[in-house]
């Protein structure tokens, strides 16, 4: 049919797939712990509460003397 | 046979090996991983993540808009013995009142951006308001609209709708008027309503009473 392959390309290829599966996941388990472990993830809230003064309101009224009824007998 | 299953053994990993590749690029891409090959990772300008500054301000602010309910200069009208009652909803005697006016209750706003609880005092009361036999000094308040008023006093989630006599006033810390007064609009406002019953016996001169409405932030 064709030519024959060797066995040593078949180890080489076998080896470079570990290698290459190996690195690759050693790069993205290490990545995703820096992730997790970023010091830097600060969240800060300020509050600042302005307070108002007190409100008030006004009732008022004024009464004058009632006066004399005229033609009282 | 020894061949072909040689052959299929190369190509199975030739594509592994391209499969495994491509991975690692999209996967190290998406986390910015080479930067990590460089020496550039954990470096000076490495961005940070996460960190978040926030900033809350809370204004605690009501407001009478409305503060003055002034029912003006008047008398009973000579020939009446009876007392004359008036209130700022439109109550009047047009038989015996002979001059006051009828004014409209104070309005009650929370113009700041958190829920508050409101306790409101005052310096007189009937008796010593308006003076007399028998002087009626009373009050009430409701919801313009919306919902004004939640909390867990059930008295107060609806509003005072009867009102009430001020046989002593309302001395401090004062009556919780509302437990959570809204600050969203439309649903921000109270109104407060007063009814006076003037007695004929009630000393002539001037009257003078002040509310004051005391708001403390409650989310």
């Amino acid at each position: 049919m064709g030519e024959e392959v060797s066995n040593k390309l078949i180890v080489i290829l076998a080896l470079l797939v570990v290698i290459v599966v190996a690195v690759s996941t050693w790069l993205t388990v290490s990545n995703l712990n820096a992730i997790d472990s970023q010091d830097t993830k600060t969240v800060t809230i300020t509050e600042r509460v302005i307070e108002g003064p007190p409100s008030g309101g006004r009732v008022a009224l004024a009464i004058l003397p009632q006066p004399k009824e005229t033609g009282e007998q | 046979m020894e061949e072909t299953t040689s052959r299929t053994l190369v190509v199975i990993m030739v594509a592994t090996l391209f499969i495994a590749l491509f991975g690692s690029v999209a996967t190290l891409n998406k986390f910015g991983g080479f930067r990590g090959l460089t020496g550039a990772w954990g470096g000076p300008g490495t961005p940070v993540y996460g960190a978040v500054n926030l900033s809350i301000q809370t204004s605690i602010q009501i407001n009478f808009t409305d503060d003055s309910a002034n029912f003006g200069t008047g008398y009973i009208c000579p020939g009446c013995t009876e007392p004359v009652t008036l209130s700022t909803e439109g109550l009047n005697d047009t038989i015996c009142n002979c001059g006051w006016n009828i004014p409209n209750g104070f309005l009650l706003e929370n113009q700041g951006n958190v829920y508050v609880r409101v306790n409101l005092t005052n310096l007189r009361s009937s008796d010593t308001f308006l003076g007399g036999t028998n002087p009626g000094y009373a009050w009430k308040w409701g919801n313009t609209s919306g919902v004004v008023c939640t909390g867990t006093n059930p008295q107060n989630l609806t509003g005072n709708i009867t009102y009430s006599n001020l046989t002593a006033a309302i001395a401090d810390p004062g009556l919780v008027l509302c437990e959570k007064f809204n600050f969203t609009s439309g649903n921000n406002r109270i109104n407060i309503s007063f009814k006076i019953s003037i007695p004929t016996t009630a000393m002539g001169t001037g009257k003078n009473d002040t509310w004051t409405a005391k708001a403390v932030g409650n989310p």
